[in-house]
């Protein structure tokens, strides 16, 4: 495909019927990005060439996580039976945290390949994936990867399949993406079998938005499933949801770089540059119609709702400034992130940040490090409890500093609940056990018990999101060698007895540190902090008393006793202005301790206590 | 070589005036040893080829030259105390002592009071008779390393005395010094136990003079002891048996009557060591010898000085032969440097700090330099007190004098 004349790619001559729009779905290192590298180069979008490693993985944290963050699409151009087709790939997040992410791709496409790594064979992404699509009523290709692997059995994969999804294990293809075995099956499969999309060129425009980022020179760019009509640059279209008019500035496709196009028609995805300030303007889900013929908008997605809050601050907190600029940066480009302003005591002023998950707050983490250079703590996250009032009224809190107290709790509140997911666990039998116990302990609740082959079992359980935020995952896979692999979707909020528990240093109580948790769990999580704050905070002048409190109640409690030596054995001549330099020294690490209740915390000792690292 | 050209306006308040007639101290390193001990990181060499005469006149010649730089020969400031440390300045010749010595009484002020310690270390050889020359020449104060009266302490410390060379060192250098002498003993051993402290220093006070420093062992960079206790060979105390240590040497010096009047150092009959505490009250001191290190103040402008000596011997004697001194770095002292130095050093001493001593010094209201809000939690918490006259660390607080400071400190 040349550009024309003009610079710009022509499209026009692409019915519908020559155009298919599919996307590819898997766990995460199934081969989704690798298979996507190999369909570019046998359509040339891109050269063939040794070191075509994940071209749609754009960000560095992408790669190195081996995790798909950002939707992407790329554009091909394909002879088959003598006929040009033009093929949509519209690449998806392979991670839970990101299944909205997934739904909103998806939606753009008409079909998609479920490929599935024929040594691993199904995983709990596998699964969630495939219920996702499912639920958009679209066209689902089995494709086991990885069959050169020594270890692939692709026909016990396909028989999986069946049991799990009721899909003839004879329709699964069978590929290796990185020795190119069967790769050539795969387009001609999808042009036979996935519909084409259903628009009419003929209509006036209507475009469903389905992502958007934000470019630095020309603001935000939007990429758009065309469903009816033409878009060319210079029409003026409008959004259903603001009903806000904007100019077309450029239309493209991402082929794989932004490549300008004469026009966009019914049926073909593609870029939008339409003058957009900023991503607030941008919802996803939002339909755009021709400006003088705006009809019925299509259904719009539910705004993805951040289920993991957790603050940040700077470790220096001279670097406000400085992180405010790189926070406001990144959530330019990450629009799920949710921003408020939050003040501690013991941390100074910070941000309190909602995520769709653990991960995305990882990786929105990774990057602040990575590319803004941040120095930051992240406190404990916390999940959104619900408060409802004997009022009728409610109150969402996604701090534990709003958890109402005692006394608040008994004159006024009806309930206090919590939010649950339905998750799905696969891993190898020999595990069921220790599993089944680790559900158990999370206060979990057993929905399904599936055997997928005489080895491999599929577990689903009810549990509450807070158990599963924190370190289930680890858990899960230490206590499966590695083995298990689990997913979740949201389920809903359940009544529960709750508490607030406080961090009490020598009777004043270290806001960052309070969480709020379980009555039955108080005690051990309260015993576990006190033990290892005590491991991290180092001897002062004074004791220190270090409890755990829930309401009045104490219940775990460890004293660190006042440090009673201190003192350079020998200090004259030159070592007294080495010591002086050391001296200076201790004096600045003051400056960024935190007093708390007259106790001294270095910034380093928040920060290894919120990681774990100690 | 930094001069003395830049502007300290806060410290020229001690005006020419008052400098010409404050006392000051020298200090003369010695930088040979018979053998390296394996926790020493002081500025001394192994070599078995020792230049006497050339080492010698270049102590002397250093010692004209900054005599002179400093206008110390004017006989208008006293001596306060003369000080031959090292290394071992044992191994000096007894004619090195002498003609510094003499130098000195010669170009300076020096008088009855002038406290002129040499520190040595315990020998079989070193007979009464050249102790009393030594006395003769004018060295009236005697401070031996004896470090441990424990054969196999010594032996791990890389030390070449025996306990009982050093017991006999000690009787003699007694009964040449009555009640000049000090011993410099170490606690904090691997694998000491609290009860093998309290043992030695028991038999430390049956033995010992009106002085004595007790140090806490350091683990110094750069030497063997370091190494071992970084691979974890060695295993020292932890800070509780250090602690118990440190408090039991405070109870039991005590109850001999010893004043804990230093965080090492201890004395009875007021037998304290002068040159160490006009140190502390921040008195001028001139560093001679390689890797000396002095605090003067300039004569004229009254700005004070660190300077600091090269500390390789040849190179040492070698700038002293061309430049008439081994001196490499004279660099003015911040005021505000100097007032965190006498705080530093000043909470190390159970006399603290003189209200009027510092404002002297330094032009400023010590309470109102201190943290407010540090000074009231360590007065609360009695690690410190303050009178009308002074600032002072209790025994607590002299133990913790450390982070003390740090806290103190602006
Ligand atoms: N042996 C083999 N390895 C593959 C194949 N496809 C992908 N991989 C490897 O599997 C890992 C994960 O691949 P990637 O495409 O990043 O997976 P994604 O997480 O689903 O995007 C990479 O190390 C790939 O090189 C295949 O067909 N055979
Ligand atoms: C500079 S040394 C020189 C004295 C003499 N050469 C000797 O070893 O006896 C003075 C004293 O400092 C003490 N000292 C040296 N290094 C030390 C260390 N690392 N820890 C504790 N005390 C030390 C020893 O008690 C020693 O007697
Ligand atoms: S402790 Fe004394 S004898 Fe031992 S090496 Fe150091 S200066 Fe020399
Ligand atoms: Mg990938």
């Amino acid at each position: 495909m040349k550009p024309s004349s003009s610079g710009a790619v022509e499209l026009e001559s692409f019915s519908v019927d020559q155009i298919r729009n599919f996307s590819i779905i898997a766990h995460v290192d199934h081969g989704k990005s690798t298979l996507a590298d190999r369909l570019l180069e046998l359509a040339h979008t891109i050269n063939k060439r040794k070191d075509n490693k994940q071209v749609l993985d754009k960000l560095k944290v992408e790669r190195e996580r081996g995790i798909t963050v950002k939707a992407q699409s790329a554009s091909m151009f394909y002879e088959y039976k003598g006929k040009k087709y033009l093929l949509n790939l519209i690449d998806t997040p392979g991670h839970m945290d990101f299944n909205f992410e997934v739904s909103r791709s998806l939606a753009a496409c008409q079909g998609t390949l479920l490929l599935v790594d024929a040594a691993q064979g199904i995983q709990a992404q596998t699964v969630a994936n495939f219920y996702l699509a499912y639920g958009q009523d679209i066209t689902i290709i089995p494709v086991i990867n990885k069959i050169d692997l020594p270890a692939a059995e692709p026909d016990r994969v396909a028989a999986q399949i069946e049991v799990a999804f009721e899909m003839p294990a004879s329709d699964c293809l069978q590929i290796s993406a990185k020795s190119n075995m069967n790769v050539d099956q795969i387009l001609p499969t999808i042009i036979e079998n996935v519909p084409p999309p259903s628009g009419d060129i003929n209509k006036p425009f209507k475009a469903l938005l389905f992502d958007s980022w934000h470019d630095t020179y020309v603001g935000v760019i939007c990429l758009m499933a065309v469903i009816d009509g033409t878009v060319k640059k210079g029409d003026k279209i409008v959004s259903a949801h603001s009903e806000r008019r904007y100019e077309v500035s450029e239309t493209g496709i991402m082929y794989p770089e932004q490549t300008p196009t004469s026009s966009l028609q019914a049926g073909q995805v593609g870029y939008f540059v339409l003058n957009m300030k900023t991503l607030s303007e941008s919802h996803v889900g939002d339909t755009f119609f021709d400006h003088k013929h705006i009809g019925l908008p299509m259904p719009g997605f539910i705004p993805a709702k951040p289920m993991v809050w957790a603050g940040i601050f700077p470790i220096d907190t001279a670097d406000f400034e400085k992180l405010d600029h790189s926070i406001a940066k990144l959530t330019l480009n990450d629009s799920s992130v949710a921003v408020q302003k939050e003040t501690s005591t013991a941390l100074g002023q910070g941000w309190r940040l909602g995520f769709l998950g653990t991960l995305h707050m990882d990786v929105f983490r990774q990057r602040l490090e990575q590319e803004y250079d941040a120095n930051i703590i992240i406190t404990a996250p916390t999940v959104p409890y619900k408060i409802e009032y004997r009022d009728g009224t409610s109150k969402l809190i996604r701090n534990p500093t709003e958890f109402p107290d005692m006394d608040e709790i008994n004159a006024r509140v009806k309930t206090v609940q919590e939010p649950m997911v339905r998750s799905t666990i696969i891993f190898p039998q020999e595990y069921l056990g220790d599993i089944m116990v680790l559900c158990g302990s999370r206060r979990g609740v057993q929905l399904e018990h599936t055997y997928l082959d005489e080895s491999r079992v599929l577990l689903k359980y009810r549990l509450p999101l807070a158990e599963v935020v924190t370190d289930f995952h680890d858990e899960l896979k230490g206590r499966s060698s590695g083995f298990a692999s689990f997913d979740y979707e949201e389920d809903g909020y359940d009544d529960a007895d709750l508490v607030k528990m406080n961090i009490v240093l020598n009777s004043k109580p270290v806001d960052a540190l309070s969480i709020i948790l379980h009555r039955s769990q108080a005690e051990v999580v309260g015993r576990d902090w006190v033990k290892r704050l005590k491991g991290l905070l180092s001897r002062q002048l004074f004791e220190i008393v270090i409890q755990a409190s829930v309401g009045n109640k104490i219940i775990a409690r460890e004293g660190l006793s006042a440090l009673r030596k201190n003192v350079t054995a020998k200090c004259y001549g030159g070592d007294v202005s080495r010591k002086m330099k050391l001296l200076n020294k201790q004096k600045e690490g003051k400056k960024r301790m935190k007093a708390i209740g007259g106790v001294e915390v270095s910034q380093e000792a928040f920060y290894d206590f919120m990681s774990k690292k100690k | 070589m930094q001069t003395g050209s830049q502007a300290l306006s806060g410290l020229r308040r001690l005006s020419s005036i008052a400098t010409k007639s404050e006392p000051f101290s020298v200090y003369i390193h010695w930088p040979y040893c018979s053998s390296k001990c394996t926790y020493c990181n002081f500025n001394k060499y192994v070599d078995p080829l020792v230049d006497h005469e050339r080492m010698q006149a270049s102590l002397l010649r250093e010692l004209k030259t900054e005599l002179k730089h400093w206008n110390l020969d004017q006989r208008s400031r006293p001596i306060r105390s003369i000080y031959f440390g090292g290394g071992t300045p044992s191994l000096a010749k007894p004619a090195m002592f002498q003609s510094i010595l003499e130098t000195l009484d010669d170009m300076c002020n020096m008088s009855q009071d002038t406290e002129i310690t040499m520190e040595v270390n315990p020998s079989s050889t070193t007979s009464v008779e050249t102790l009393k020359a030594l006395r003769e020449i004018g060295i009236n104060r005697y401070s031996l390393g004896v470090q441990s009266f424990q054969a196999h302490i010594l032996k791990e410390l890389g030390r070449d005395h025996t306990p009982s060379s050093a017991l006999r060192s000690l009787r003699d250098a007694r009964a040449v010094w009555p009640g000049r002498v000090s011993m410099d003993l170490i606690m904090g051993h691997a694998g000491q136990t609290l009860s093998d402290w309290i043992k030695e220093l028991r038999f430390t006070l049956d033995v010992v003079d009106d002085h004595l420093s007790l140090y806490h062992l350091t683990v110094e960079r750069g030497t063997a002891l370091h190494r071992d206790v970084a691979q974890g060979k060695i295993l020292l105390p932890d800070h509780e048996l250090a602690s118990d240590m440190y408090d039991a040497m405070i109870e039991i010096t005590e109850d001999v009557g010893f004043e804990h009047y230093e965080v090492s150092n201890f004395a009875r009959n007021r037998a304290y060591s002068l040159h160490n505490s006009g140190h502390w009250l921040g008195i001028d001191y001139l560093g001679i010898g390689p890797g000396a290190h002095g605090r003067v103040r300039d004569p004229i402008t009254g700005d004070l000085f660190r300077t600091f000596n090269i500390r390789d011997p040849a190179g040492w004697m070698r700038q002293c032969t061309e430049q008439g001194t081994g001196c490499r770095r004279r660099v003015a002292i911040e005021p505000d440097e100097f007032k965190q130095e006498l705080i530093v050093l000043g909470m190390r001493t159970s006399r603290g700090i003189e209200l009027s001593r510092f404002y002297q010094l330094t032009g400023q209201d010590l309470m109102k330099y201190l943290n407010k809000e540090a000074t009231e939690s360590c007065l609360s918490a009695g690690l410190l007190r303050v009178t009308p006259a002074k600032v002072y660390p209790t025994e607590r607080g002299m133990a913790v004098a450390d982070e003390l400071v740090a806290r103190l400190l602006p």
